[in-house]
């Protein structure tokens, strides 16, 4: 469902020699994996995960996502695809402050021209475990419960690929056990779950594990103990 | 977009962050209120002087004055009744009243003193000028015949000296000449040089050119016209006639002067057009600093907003979503601020109403609907000059920098 052909991403500081962000990546994930990207702070795994979200556009190479070439498409087109395709969980959740856990989930929704935008939100809330939770305000919730509603808000609009930038970054351990089931489940029901992290323990949750280094795949190989787990 | 959900999302941001709303609104409703306000006095002012000018010149009338120049008295006084006698006759106008107006003089009712403008009229005035008695009665044709010891006194003459009672069929001194009261005149307030028009006393003014000033002379005449459309010739005639009467060469001015209806609409629209100028000067200058409130809110509020906006992109936005948003949001502000403007100033005009009412007697105009619409409109347009430039900067912000 994904394919990275060649791409490469240069960023030019003034005064700096140029870095290469990604330098020839090419990889392939299908549907209904769960990947980990695994590398330390720099090694272009965000700028991986920009491009791969439709947020940024490489400077050369092709990505195509379920078969069409994404680096080509106009502004309008990125936006649709961002909302119907792609779901994001961010490190700083990312919520709107005093604007309550539904309202945040319906944040993509407003975008999506659909009519039954209370009940899809409340259903993803209720998929996250925090039905009860919908007309607190963000700033009220802990971490943990502030992530769920962020994963809600990825899945509100029933995307095929969830991509997850450090998720638990934030976390204690408790939350982060909890967010890991909760991005797991959703890849059981079918969701390909891309976890971008530099963790190795929470990487070594995912089938499949990615090494990013300088801006390059250093190594892409199953996660036979997990993989291993879940069959 | 999902335009129920859009209007939900703009609301509740409004309602939840509502000092910035207060601040973005406050220049729109200052805006709103200042220019109708303005616009309810001058209109206020402009009716009470219309008002004034349709009594003294009627639409239909010609109004003879003694004397060049507008105002009169540039010249030696020279207008008899048998001149107008003679104008009316000929013309054969048929409602026309004379004037002869005597200026203040002493008024003595029982132990009440006051000065009092006194002036003669025939019992055509109701008419001709508009103005019957608000209690008692008007003279009668036979009492101006038979030169009557009656008269008519302005509201404010009549609480003057008659504290607490009826003026009616008591008796005054004009100058020391016995007057029976027939009645009080309707109320007009005052005119445009600040004068009560309600401090005066009418009597036949055949009555004070026999036994109070013993003159032969008219202040003026009013004459009526039935076919407005012959006034310009009928002026002509009147000239005519009064110049050959009176006697003036060839290249000579003339000894009095006519003022139509027209001449007073020329005058009222030179006094009032710098006023309207002036008004819509200060409607541009306090929307123009309304419009650059709302900017420089607006480019505050976008800039702590950064991160709100990237998430949204990230989230499917397409760069018009996030201008219409932004748009509509200040737009609703522009609606909500200058209706609280229109709201205040009803409340102003009415406080405005009564302080010129009190000094002047300027009775309060209707609201100006029409200019309420173009102050709504105007607010409406600063909103959208206003948020159009912050909304396009927030499109084009690049969601990986906004959302660091």
């Amino acid at each position: 469902m994904i394919e990275l052909r060649n791409l490469v991403k240069t960023y030019q500081k003034p005064k700096e020699p140029p870095v290469k962000a990604l330098d020839h990546v090419s990889l392939k994930i299908e549907q209904g994996e769960l990947v980990a990207i695994l590398g330390p702070s720099g090694s272009g795994k965000s700028t991986l995960m920009n491009v791969m979200g439709l947020l940024d556009r490489p400077d050369s190479g092709e990505y195509l996502l379920n078969g069409r070439a994404a680096h080509v498409l106009s502004e309008d087109e990125l936006a649709r695809v961002r909302n119907r395709v792609i779901g994001f969980v961010f490190q700083q959740y990312h919520l709107l402050p005093r604007t309550t856990a539904m309202e945040n989930v319906q944040l993509p929704l407003l975008y999506a021209d659909r009519k039954d935008y209370d009940q899809r939100s409340r259903a993803a809330l209720a998929a996250v475990g925090l039905a009860e939770r919908m007309s607190h305000f963000a700033e009220e919730l802990s971490g943990g419960q502030q992530q769920r509603v962020a994963i809600a808000r990825a899945i509100v609009n029933e995307p095929s690929v969830l991509l997850a930038d450090e998720p638990t970054g934030n976390l204690d351990s408790t939350s982060t056990r909890e967010i890991i089931d909760l991005l797991k489940t959703l890849n059981a029901k079918g969701t390909t779950v891309i976890l971008i992290t530099h963790d190795r323990e929470v990487a070594d949750q995912a089938n499949r594990i990615i090494r990013i280094r300088d801006g390059a795949v250093e190594a892409d190989e199953l996660n036979v103990r997990a993989a291993g787990g879940v069959e | 977009m999902n335009l129920s959900l859009l209007f939900k999302t703009i609301a509740r941001r409004l309602a939840r962050f509502k000092l910035k709303t207060i601040f973005m609104g406050l220049g729109i409703t200052v805006a709103v209120l200042a220019t109708v306000l303005l616009q309810t006095a001058l209109m206020s002012v402009e009716n009470t002087f219309a008002s004034f000018v349709n009594r003294n010149y009627p639409a239909n009338g010609l109004v003879l004055m003694t004397g060049s120049g507008f105002m009169g008295g540039a010249t030696r006084a020279n207008l008899e009744i048998s001149d107008v006698e003679t104008v009316v006759s000929s013309l054969g106008i048929k409602q026309w009243d004379p004037v002869v107006m005597v200026g203040p003089r002493d008024i003595k009712q029982e132990g009440n003193i006051a000065l009092v403008n006194v002036a003669g009229y025939s019992e055509q005035a109701e008419v001709v000028r508009s103005r019957s008695a608000q209690e008692g009665e008007f003279f009668t044709a036979e009492e101006v015949r038979s030169r009557a010891h009656v008269a008519l006194i302005g509201s404010t003459t009549a609480r003057d000296l008659f504290p607490g009672g009826s003026p009616v069929g008591a008796s005054i001194f004009i100058d020391n000449v016995p007057f029976t009261v027939k009645g009080v005149l309707e109320t007009t307030g005052v005119d445009p040089h600040g004068g009560d028009q309600d401090n005066a006393i009418w009597i036949p003014y055949t009555t004070l050119m026999e036994s109070l000033v013993k003159t032969t002379q008219l202040s003026g005449a009013t004459l009526i016209i039935d076919d407005p459309s012959r006034r310009d010739e009928i002026q002509k005639e009147v000239t005519q006639i009064l110049r050959e009467r009176h006697q003036i060469g060839e290249g000579q001015q003339d000894d009095f002067s006519i003022v139509t209806p027209v001449s007073m609409a020329q005058l009222r629209g030179k006094m009032f057009s710098t006023w309207k100028l002036f008004i819509r000067l200060i409607a541009g200058t306090v929307f123009l600093v309304a419009a650059i409130v709302i900017l420089s809110i607006m480019q505050i509020s976008i800039k702590g907003r950064t991160a709100e906006i990237g998430l949204r992109k990230a989230l499917g936005a397409r760069p018009r979503d996030l201008q219409i948003q932004i748009v509509l949001e200040v737009l609703l502000v522009a609606l909500i601020a200058s209706l609280a403007g229109l709201v205040l100033a009803k409340i102003g005009s009415g406080f405005l109403a009564s302080m010129l009412g009190e000094k002047f007697g300027v009775k309060e105009a209707s609201p100006p609907v029409l200019v309420m619409l173009a102050a709504v409109g105007l607010a409406m347009l600063t909103g959208l000059v206003g948020g159009l430039w912050p909304a396009r900067r927030a499109a084009r912000l690049n969601p990986v920098q906004a959302l660091k």
